[in-house]
């Protein structure tokens, strides 16, 4: 069944377009207009409907260079194609079966339409010099593993086996991916081959800005399996990954690692507990574990009572609370989540304080707290807010604004 | 009664002798004292109030004399700048500063006086400079190391260029090359038939960016990002206004040492071109055809070519110097735009760096992008907008350039400290300065006037200095 | 009359005399001792004043010219703005081997309650060989012009700032201090300075 599949999918490729379906999907081409809102959402649609006996001639007008709008277009209407039909269609991409300009338009199409069970296809059509259409290749790996999570595992399975060059396309499309599942295949790929742990990991660290936050708990618990073994190969990415993703519980594993003999994992830990803690302490390694010992009693003995107090009614007790936590530069994505349930709800004095702890913690994600403050009736506080949003966004925030919300107590023109 | 009161009256008159003088003086006496007590009273308190000003105004003068020493060190003097016996003269004020010179460190030790302030602060710095050529390989937008490339460092000072047996993660020495970047540093994997890219040193890419390490390449030294960017200096190249030169094909060209300008320096096949240095060579453009030869010899004194817009070396053409001083050859140039310039619908890259070496010294091309072939190896210092390193390409930083002048020299600050006050009669004293060294014929040197060169010992000699007896000590 | 008779009776003085006299050199004196007791305690004002003032400025400068000593990467407040320390961690150069800055131990200055408000200055802070010496006493509770309640009064940034007050910002450190003592009057006499240093370390 599926040879007469791969056969017929591979017949319909090398035939000449057929006139009817072809002609129709030009005339949708010739008629589209992009700058129509909508316009490239229906003429997709229009082209799926044309049914799934068009792919071939879908594919033939499919441009050998696949890179203009009308290419994406048409490798995207694939995407609407009943899956068992784009399967067998797909099954037919061979670099035996296409021409070689078609190789480009056929990574386009798996790009847009293809899922993880078309990794090693994407990988098959690059050939063995995926040089040359490695670009491409890497896009087609990335679109499949972003959309697809499933398709991450497949990938950390090829690329456990991949020579050097795919396994190098295999990395960026799983670091490009910009997924949760994705990171975590490359921190799996990283232990599970030792050589492609440099790659896979400086690949992860080059995109680790980009990851969706809050990050997989098991990405996390993997890098730091791995930043415990001093011997790692990849002992300098893991320690500067620690920073990039602003792991907190891996503070323990940095200080150590800054009193060790490595000079060179030393500077790279310094560079990692700076970033984390917001701290510019020098690389001596007693003073940070002197600050650490004081971090982790006061989460251990103060954490709860604090918390109690920032959450009580009694204002005295907020201003203790927030200017306890004021004072803390470890786990400051916890503390800046808890100031920004707080500030919801805040009074005026308590918020003004909120809003310069927040800003100080520096984390974005207080952003839309801070933003619903900036229609607050007490001047003050608005202009708390518009203070510790412009710290935080490095934007300046009008007063303007400020200045209506006080005249008209009604919506503010942001 | 008249004549009583009247008798009365001259006789009282002639009877009183005014003896209410006396009470009336003792009262005036009495007041006067009281009125020079409070008096004595304000002008210790006034006294105490000067002595702070003082003390803070001799600490200004004191850090007034390390600034001057400090500008003295970065011009190339030793850092000593007057002497006790004569100092000199800031404000009101006169100060001194002692080195102590520790190799690469230098220690200042600046002493200010001001009428009854003293102060002494000290500081330590790294004599090294923040040149161009001791960034070693350093990208402002990219550094890429191809398959088989290879980035290491020697110490000329210590000896030629000997390869380091094998590299490894962590395996760094004391000879650790420098990569830098204010992106992304990119090392390319190998396969089995060639190896990966290989830094033996630091990669420090840009605050913001990352060191991408690919299959089998090695970074033997840290790869934490820089803590802020590094900004290159601009050059300006005068546009030179000469005939070009093109040399003929079988007829050498040799410059002697001396200054030269032309607005082409055009080798065409089979020509030669040797400069001598020290030499200055400023070209609007720099083509070498295939066959042709640049040869530098920097034995005799540096030898630095800018060039202005456009620099072609192609393959097959020779630039190379004959001296192994890394400072003793420099190729700067501020070309920027990729022009057509050989008509042929493609425009040519700014700079292109094709010819075979070696090369010993810098190559600095701020913003142009810089790819290194493998027959161009260079001793020495690459910085340019974008560097990349061919397959198989070479370069070997010299560590020597870290100490190097070459683009531009500023001493560095270790640390800073108040010092206790030095053993001298003038500081002991607790007189105005000024008046001290008028008493003793001793007049203040300008700030200016009193550093030392090099090779000069600076004047130690403590004093014999006489008080000034008429000054009265309120 | 006798001439001898008429000098016998001018040798005193009458009552009227004596009245008038006496009355007048009260009056002077009066005066003079209201003048003097107003300077005197004028001076006693301006002595205090003097004195806070002076007091001030040392206590200012010698912790200004600890935090100018100090080494940047290891210098930190407990807090930073707009929060309001009252403390500094720091350690300094002491001295120069071999080329090598020779770092101190751990050091701090602080602003200690009991039994008053003092500017305190400690080495190794909390450890087996601690030292600690007053600097200053008579430190003001809260800055001039601040009352703790949370809003920053003074609008200079910080909030409920206290009487010695350090703010950290980048290689420069922002001091506050302010010093109180009661005046001959009564009222408390107040100095507050600031200053901005830079760490040279």
């Amino acid at each position: 069944m599926v040879i007469a599949r791969t056969i017929t999918a591979a017949l319909v490729l090398l035939m000449p377009a057929h006139a009817g379906a072809g002609d129709g999907a030009a005339e949708i081409l010739r008629r589209l207009d992009p700058q129509t809102p909508g316009a490239l959402e229906r003429a997709s649609r229009a082209l799926a409907a044309l049914g799934p006996s068009a792919m071939g001639e879908l594919f033939a007008l499919v441009s050998p260079a696949a890179v203009g709008p009308q290419d994406e277009l048409l490798a995207r209407s694939f995407r609407l194609q009943p899956k068992s039909e784009l399967h067998a269609f797909l099954s037919g991409f061979t670099s035996v079966a296409l021409r070689p300009e078609r190789l480009k338009p056929a990574l386009l199409v798996l790009r847009e339409a293809g899922s993880g069970h078309e990794l090693a296809r994407c990988l098959e059509l690059a050939g063995p010099d995926v040089e040359a259409l490695q670009a491409e290749l890497v896009a087609a790996l990335t679109a499949i593993c972003a959309r697809d999570p499933a398709a991450c595992d497949r990938a950390l399975a090829l690329a456990c086996k991949a020579q050097a060059g795919e396994a190098e396309s295999l990395v960026r499309g799983l670091a490009e991916a910009h997924s949760g599942p994705a990171a975590l295949a490359l921190a799996r790929l990283a232990e599970e081959r030792p050589q492609l742990s440099n790659m896979a990991l400086s690949s992860l660290l080059a995109e680790a800005e980009r990851l969706p936050r809050p990050l997989d708990v098991d990405l996390q618990g993997a890098l730091r399996d791995q930043l415990a073994r001093e011997d790692h190969p990849a002992a300098q990415q893991l320690l500067l990954l620690a920073g990039r993703l602003e792991d907190d519980e891996s503070v323990p594993l940095l200080i150590k690692r800054l009193g060790g003999a490595r000079t060179e994992q030393r500077e790279n830990a310094l560079w990692s507990l700076r970033r984390i803690t917001g701290l510019g302490l020098g690389p001596d390694a007693s003073a940070w574990s002197d600050w650490f010992e004081d971090e982790l009693r006061w989460w251990r003995e103060r954490a709860p009572a604090v918390m109690q107090l920032l959450r009580a009614a009694e204002a005295a007790g907020q201003r203790l609370a927030l200017g306890e936590l004021g004072q803390r530069y470890w786990r400051r994505q916890q503390v800046s989540d808890e100031l920004a349930e707080y500030l919801a709800q805040a009074p005026s004095a308590g918020a003004r304080m909120a809003c310069g702890v927040l800003a100080r913690l520096g984390r974005e994600s207080a952003i839309p707290a801070l933003q619903a403050r900036l229609e607050d009736a007490d001047r003050e506080v608005r202009e708390s807010a518009r203070t510790a949003l412009a710290s935080l966004t490095g934007k300046k925030i009008p007063s303007r604004a400020v200045a209506l919300a006080g005249a008209s107590s009604g919506a503010v023109p942001r | 009664m008249k004549s009583m009161i009247s008798r009365e009256g001259t006789d009282s008159r002639s009877t009183r002798r005014g003896s209410v003088l006396i009470p009336a003086l003792l009262a005036v006496l009495l007041t006067s004292g009281l009125c020079v007590c409070y008096l004595q009273l304000s002008l210790s308190k006034s006294r105490e109030s000067q002595v702070s000003v003082d003390a803070k105004s001799a600490f200004y003068v004191a850090e007034a004399g390390l600034a001057e020493a400090y500008y003295g060190l970065a011009r190339g003097m030793q850092g000593a700048v007057a002497s006790e016996s004569v100092p000199a003269r800031f404000g009101n004020g006169v100060y001194w500063v002692t080195c102590e010179d520790l190799g690469d460190r230098v220690t200042l030790r600046s002493t200010g006086l001001t009428r009854k302030g003293r102060a002494a602060v000290s500081a330590t710095l790294r004599k090294g400079t923040l040149s161009v050529a001791s960034l070693g390989m350093y990208g402002n937008q990219s550094v890429d190391l191809r398959k088989g490339s290879r980035v290491d460092a020697y110490d000329s000072t210590v000896g030629p260029y000997e390869s380091p047996k094998v590299a490894s993660p962590g395996g760094g020495s004391a000879l650790d090359a420098r990569v830098g970047c204010n992106g992304s540093i990119n090392l390319a994997g190998g396969s089995e038939y060639s190896p990966g890219a290989t830094i033996v040193g630091d990669a420090n890419p840009g605050p913001s960016g990352t060191v991408v390490i690919g299959m089998e390449a090695i970074v033997t030294g840290s790869t934490a990002p820089a803590t802020q960017t590094t900004t290159l200096p601009t050059l300006h190249i005068e546009l030179p206004e000469e005939e070009p030169l093109e040399p003929t094909a079988g007829t050498p060209v040799h410059l002697p040492a001396g200054s030269y300008a032309w607005s082409k320096m055009h080798l065409g096949p089979n020509s030669l071109v040797h400069i001598t240095g020290p030499a200055d060579v400023v070209l609007d453009e720099l083509v070498l055809d295939h066959g042709s030869r640049l040869e530098i010899d920097g034995s005799l004194g540096a030898v630095e070519i800018s060039v202005r817009s456009y620099v072609n070396m192609v393959a097959g053409s020779v630039f190379t110097t004959l001296s192994q001083g890394t400072d003793r050859a420099s190729l700067l140039t501020s070309a920027s735009l990729s022009v057509d310039r050989d008509r042929d619908g493609i425009a040519d890259p700014p700079v292109t760096l094709a010819a075979t070496g070696p090369f010993y010294g810098l190559i600095y091309a701020p913003r142009a992008p810089v790819v290194l072939p493998a027959s161009f190896t260079v001793y020495g210092s690459v910085v340019a907008d974008r560097i990349t390193l061919g397959n198989n390409a070479r370069l070997h930083f010299d560590r020597a350039l870290l100490n190097s002048t070459v683009g531009g020299t500023l001493p560095e600050f270790l640390c800073w400290r108040v010092v206790e006050l030095p053993p001298s009669r003038l500081v002991d004293f607790g007189f105005d300065p000024l008046t001290v060294l008028k008493v003793n014929s001793v007049v203040p040197v300008a700030p200016q006037d009193a550093h030392y060169v090099k090779g000069v010992a600076p004047d130690t000699s403590l004093r014999t200095w006489l008080a000034p007896v008429t000054e009265i000590l309120w | 009359m006798s001439p001898r008779r008429i000098r016998s009776r001018s040798r005193g003085f009458t009552a009227i005399e004596m009245t008038v006299s006496v009355a007048l050199a009260g009056l002077i004196l009066g005066n003079v001792l209201m003048v003097l007791a107003d300077t005197r305690e004028r001076m006693a004002i301006q002595d205090v004043t003097k004195d806070v003032d002076a007091e001030a400025r040392r206590s200012l400068d010698r912790i200004a010219v600890q935090i100018m000593g100090a080494v940047r990467q290891q210098l930190y407040t407990q807090v930073s703005a707009p929060l309001s320390a009252d403390s500094i961690n720091y350690t300094s150069v002491i001295g120069v081997q071999n080329g090598v800055p020779v770092v101190s131990p751990l050091q701090r200055i602080a602003m200690t309650t009991e039994p008053t408000s003092a500017v305190s200055w400690f080495q190794n802070p909390g450890g087996e060989n601690q030292k600690h010496i007053v600097w200053t006493r008579d430190l003001r509770g809260y800055c001039q012009g601040e009352i703790p309640n949370g809003i920053d009064d003074n609008h200079n940034g910080l909030v409920d700032e206290k009487g010695l007050s350090f703010e950290v910002d980048g290689p420069m450190v922002r001091i506050t201090l302010t010093i109180e003592r009661p005046g001959p009057d009564g009222k408390p006499v107040v100095k507050a300075l600031e200053t901005r240093v830079t760490c040279r370390n």
